[in-house]
C-alpha cells in the first residue's frame, strides 16, 4: 500500500515493519502515525509530518531515546508488529530533530552498542550473511535474465540456504521446480 | 550498492510515491520474480501469473492491430492491474485501489520502468 493511502486508511496490520513504514513515509513526504505493539498492548508511537519524523512515545519517555528504542523493539526483537493510521487532530510538540536516515542509523547503532562482545560479533556476521544473501540472489537474477536456470536454480538455493524464508526466492524456486529444474529435474 | 537493492529500492519508491498503489512487482518474461514491494497479503505466484497472461493478450492484440507497444490497464470492481514492459525482457506490475488516476498511474509506471531499465541494463 502506498503510503499516500495509509494516511488515508484507519489501520493496516502488519503488512511492513515500523521502518518500511517510516520510509514509505519519507520517500513520499507523508504524516502518519506508526504504532509498534508487542503483543501485549501499543508500547509507542512514532509520528511523521509531511515525511519527517516529528514526534516519539513509548512507556520509558519521549523523543529521540523513545525513537531508538521503538526502531530497535520493531527491528531487532521478536514478537512486535507495526500499525499505521492517518495523522488526524492536534499534533503534539515536535521532540525528534534530524533526518530518518540519521535516526535509523542512530538506531542501529544504539543497538549494536547495547550487544554483547563475544569474539565474533553476531552484527557483523549478520551483515556478512546479509551480503552474502544479496550476492547469491542477484546472481540468480542474472541466471534468470540470461536463462540459466540451472545455474538460477543454484543460486536461489544456496541463497535459501543461507537466509530462509525470502519471498522472491522462495517464489523463484517453487516455479523453477514447478518447470522442471533442481534437485528432482535437473535438465 | 547491489543492483538487486536498487532494484527494490526503485519499486518502493515508485509503490510509495505513486497514490493508491498497494503492490508492485517486477516479473521476468518467463513468469519469475526478480523484485517486488507487494503487500504481504498478495500471492506472489497469483500476481506473477496474471502479470504474464496479461502482457501475452496485450503483446498479441498489438501485434494483430499494428500497434508496436504494449501496455495493459486493466479496470475492475477492486481497483486497476497496469503492466508494462521495463527492459532487458521484464515487466512491471502495478496493483492498484479503484481510487487510484488511471491517467497518472501509467505515466508514473513509465517512469519507474525507465529507471528499473538503467537498474538492469547496468554493468551485470
Amino acid at each position: 500500500m502506498s503510503a499516500a493511502a495509509m494516511s488515508n486508511s484507519p489501520s493496516e496490520d502488519g503488512l511492513f515493519t515500523a521502518v518500511e513504514y517510516l520510509q514509505m513515509a519519507s520517500l513520499g513526504s507523508r504524516s502518519m502515525i506508526v504504532s509498534i505493539d508487542n503483543g501485549n498492548g501499543t508500547v509507542g508511537e512514532i509520528v511523521m509530518r509531511d515525511g519527517e519524523p516529528w514526534c516519539a512515545k513509548d512507556r520509558l519517555g519521549h523523543g529521540e531515546a523513545a525513537f531508538l528504542r521503538l526502531v530497535a523493539a520493531d527491528s531487532f526483537s521478536g514478537g512486535c508488529h507495526a500499525t499505521v493510521r492517518g495523522l488526524r487532530g492536534p499534533l503534539a510538540p515536535r521532540n525528534l530533530d534530524g533526518s530518518l536516515e540519521h535516526l535509523l542509523l542512530e538506531a542501529a547503532r544504539t543497538w549494536d552498542e547495547a550487544q554483547p562482545r563475544p569474539a565474533e560479533r553476531p552484527d557483523s556476521k549478520a551483515r556478512l550473511r546479509l551480503d552474502s544473501f544479496e550476492s547469491l540472489l542477484e546472481a540468480g537474477i542474472d541466471a534468470l535474465l540470461s536463462k540459466s536456470f540451472n545455474d538460477a536454480y543454484a543460486a536461489f538455493s544456496a541463497a535459501e540456504a543461507v537466509r530462509a524464508g525470502d519471498r522472491v526466492v522462495q517464489g523463484n524456486l517453487r516455479r523453477l521446480r514447478d518447470l522442471g529444474y533442481g534437485d528432482d529435474g535437473e535438465r | 550498492m547491489r543492483r538487486v537493492r536498487r532494484l527494490n529500492d526503485a519499486l518502493w519508491r515508485f509503490t510509495a510515491g505513486a497514490p493508491d498503489v498497494h503492490a508492485t512487482a517486477l516479473v521476468s518474461e518467463d513468469g519469475f520474480l526478480l523484485g517486488r514491494a507487494l503487500s504481504a497479503t498478495l500471492d506472489e505466484r497469483h500476481a506473477v501469473g496474471l502479470t504474464h497472461a496479461m502482457l501475452d493478450l496485450a503483446e498479441r492484440a498489438s501485434a494483430e492491430l499494428g500497434r508496436g507497444r504494449h501496455e495493459v490497464l486493466m479496470p475492475s470492481p477492486d481497483g486497476y492491474a497496469a503492466a508494462l514492459p521495463a527492459g532487458s525482457g521484464t515487466v512491471l506490475l502495478s496493483l492498484a485501489q479503484g481510487s487510484a488516476d488511471p491517467g497518472a498511474l501509467l505515466p508514473r509506471m513509465r517512469s519507474a520502468a525507465t529507471d528499473l531499465r538503467q537498474i538492469l541494463e547496468s554493468q551485470r
